[in-house]
């Protein structure tokens, strides 16, 4: 589904990348851990398409395409999702209009007519349930006022709306309290089946007792340096990461 | 100071006024200042030359009928005012002239069967403030409108206004006159649509409305102005507000040559409250010119000031807003925000929010951006799989509804959404597409 092939990527002249390697096939949760500022937001940038980056060498392989060739909404398109660290604000344009500029786009591209109001209204309110969000906040403007588990929470409402086959988590977890913290992992766990894939970047182990990954990788100054299964996130929990950057100093 | 000898005297020579008329004294005062030029703080940013060499209209005549689209574009249940190049046109009229107790007649009628109700407010509204504009239009007046809402008269339905230019010659200048007054406890909603008939002809315009709210009484007023090529657009609206009297203005200017809107509202009463909302989209080397004055002069009022620019290409824009806070007027509440999206980098604004206190017990807030489109929101919508112009044009869109949104009346809002839309050239947005109207395009 997804192969990154020793991706570099560079932002004003400073390389943050520095020969990654990544394969995710479907059905699988990769979790990718590691200590501040070694690039995991960067890689979640790169993959979707943010085009501040410089990408030096490398390739980027999503279902037979070269992602690095297309534009961030043309891979969207293509089934690949975001769930922003930081969901950016957008007075005036409520949630739900957002979404259904979002789907009609899609049905757009792919020749099919836009969506029946009707048929709109009853998915986004089974997907509402899905993440326990209440009607009021999709007429109110994108994100503007939310809190910020609200915002996690209308980050996976929007996965679930536009069900992708490769959804990327950049911190979800952060900044969410333990019952904000089940809500999402609950949806994410119920969107999940053999055709999709989910690669969840985080700094804790926690999220990961409710989300099972598949496998840990933990990255370090641009690169993924070690990867296990989910008892690798354990030990990272109890032990923290000096012992990585020692292991990779000998 | 340009000198306005040539055309404009010319003009009024013609008028054949007495020496002592209060045309002939607006005209002296009109020469004494000139048009003002670009040494004028009030106009720094406009540049009126264009003003210099016009000859006021004094030609009355009055197409025989009404072009098929405008008589049907305001489905609404309305009273239809319709003016031709300044002069009330009663024959391409329809309402009713004595309903509910809101008299409505041009102004030369109400001069003669209003006469005590003119004297005591026509003109009273530019005393204190030397305007060379106000003056110029008191001097040349045509027939324009009048509204007269008597002590609680309630209006059923809204008051339209098609302010049409019709065959103007290029170097004529219309200078309308309107006079509102509202009685205590009376309530009006007045929609004022600016067009000019000939695309291709010249739209100049020297526009003056004086408005009286007196205490209790709400008006509403919406103005829309769109695509008028070579419009070359004065406009002054005075207000004064008496006690618990309410006002709400919301001005959508869609591309114009050159657009200069003064609103200046006297708070006179306590517990008076006044809306002045606007939003314009600027192309090509268009120029929009707000300039809002609010007085606070007396405690306990509340006054609001929203106002967008959309500006692309070479457009230009301006505002100034000036909160003014008299002495003594405690407890006031204003609010001011100018915000403003540059589309290119050759697009220009100068903004400049202002306040003047001299009152203690005071809140106001005020503030201005402007800025280019946010690209963190634009890359937002792109992993959504918005492309990307369509991104770009979304939040415009959201920009500009704000102000459209904040309309009361939902037919006009409707109709102000569709513009929007065909404005910021969103027409083949699907998500736009369902809204319904009552007012034809």
């Amino acid at each position: 589904m997804l192969k990154i092939e020793n991706l570099k990527a560079s932002i004003d002249n400073k390389e943050i990348l520095k020969g990654l390697n990544l394969e995710v096939k479907p059905g699988e949760i990769h979790a990718i851990m590691g200590p501040n500022g070694t690039g995991k937001s960067t890689l979640a940038n790169v993959i979707t398409g943010r085009d501040v980056y410089d990408i030096s060498s490398g390739s980027i392989q999503f279902a037979n395409e070269d992602l690095l060739e297309l534009d961030p909404d043309e891979r969207a398109r293509l089934g690949i999702f975001l769930a922003f660290q930081y969901p950016v604000e957008i007075p005036g344009v409520t949630t739900t209009n957002f979404m259904k500029a979002a789907i009609n786009e899609r049905r757009r591209h792919q020749g099919e007519e836009p969506m029946k109001a009707s048929e709109f209204l009853k998915i986004m309110k089974g997907k509402m349930k899905l993440v326990d969000i209440d009607q009021k906040f999709m007429s109110r403007s994108l994100n503007e006022g939310f809190s910020g588990g609200e915002k996690k929470r209308n980050e996976i409402f929007q996965m679930a709306m536009l069900e992708p086959k490769l959804a990327i988590l950049d911190e979800t977890d952060s900044g969410l309290d333990i019952d904000a913290l089940k809500i999402v992992s609950n949806g994410v766990n119920q969107l999940r089946n053999k055709d999709n894939a989910f690669i969840i970047i985080t700094h804790y182990q926690r999220l990961l007792d409710y989300i099972v990954p598949d496998f840990v990788h933990v990255m370090y100054d641009g690169r993924i340096v070690k990867s296990g299964d989910k008892e690798l996130a354990k030990e990272l929990e109890a032990k923290g990461y000096d012992w990585i950057k020692e292991e990779l100093a000998v | 100071m340009i000198a306005v000898k040539n055309k404009y005297t010319e003009a009024f020579e013609k008028l054949k006024k007495s020496e002592n008329s209060a045309e002939a004294q607006a005209f002296r005062r009109f020469q004494k200042m000139g048009i003002p030029d670009r040494k004028s703080e009030v106009y720094k940013y406009s540049n009126l030359k264009h003003f210099k060499n016009l000859t006021p209209s004094t030609d009355g005549s009055i197409p025989h009928k009404l072009p098929e689209y405008f008589t049907h574009k305001y489905l609404l249940d309305k009273h239809l005012l319709v003016t031709v190049n300044g002069v009330f046109a009663e024959n391409l009229s329809s309402y009713e002239g004595d309903e509910d107790g809101i008299h409505i007649s041009c102004m030369c009628d109400a001069r003669k069967e209003f006469r005590d109700i003119v004297e005591s407010h026509y003109n009273e509204t530019s005393a204190g403030y030397p305007d060379a504009f106000s003056e110029m239009n008191t001097a040349f007046a045509q027939c324009g409108i009048f509204i007269y809402a008597t002590k609680n008269a309630q209006a059923k339905k809204p008051i339209v206004m098609l302010h049409l230019g019709y065959n103007q010659h290029k170097d004529s200048l219309i200078c309308q006159r309107n006079l509102i007054v509202l009685e205590q406890n009376s309530e009006v909603e007045i929609i004022e649509d600016y067009v000019n008939i000939d695309e291709e002809e010249a739209f100049n315009i020297n526009h003056f409305s004086e408005y009286f709210i007196e205490q209790d009484a709400r008006l509403k007023i919406n103005i829309y102005q769109e695509d008028s090529n070579q419009v070359h657009f004065i406009g002054n609206k005075f207000f004064e507000l008496g006690k618990g009297s309410n006002l709400k203005v919301t001005t959508l200017n869609f591309q114009g040559e050159f657009i200069r809107n003064n609103f200046r509202v006297n708070l006179n009463g306590e517990h008076g409250e006044a809306t002045i909302n606007g939003i314009f989209i600027n192309r090509d080397k268009d120029h929009t010119d707000s300039r809002i004055l609010i007085k606070h002069n007396a405690p306990h009022c509340e006054s609001f000031q929203t106002f967008k620019g959309i500006l692309d290409d070479q457009s230009t824009g301006v505002f100034n807003g000036k909160v003014f806070v008299a002495e003594g007027a405690q407890k006031t509440n204003a609010f001011q925000s100018n915000k403003n999206i540059l589309l290119s980098e050759e697009a220009t604004i100068n903004t400049k929010p202002e306040l003047e206190i001299y009152a203690d017990d005071v809140k106001c807030s005020h503030g201005a951006t402007c800025g280019q489109l946010d690209e963190n929101a634009i890359f937002y919508a792109q992993t959504r799989g918005i492309p990307r112009e369509k991104a770009r044009k979304l939040i415009v869109f959201a920009f500009a509804q704000e102000v459209v949104q904040d309309i009361d009346n939902e037919l006009f809002k409707n109709f102000m959404e569709r513009r929007l839309v065909h404005n910021l050239d969103l027409a083949d947005y699907s998500t736009y597409g369902s809204v319904q109207s009552g007012i034809k395009e």
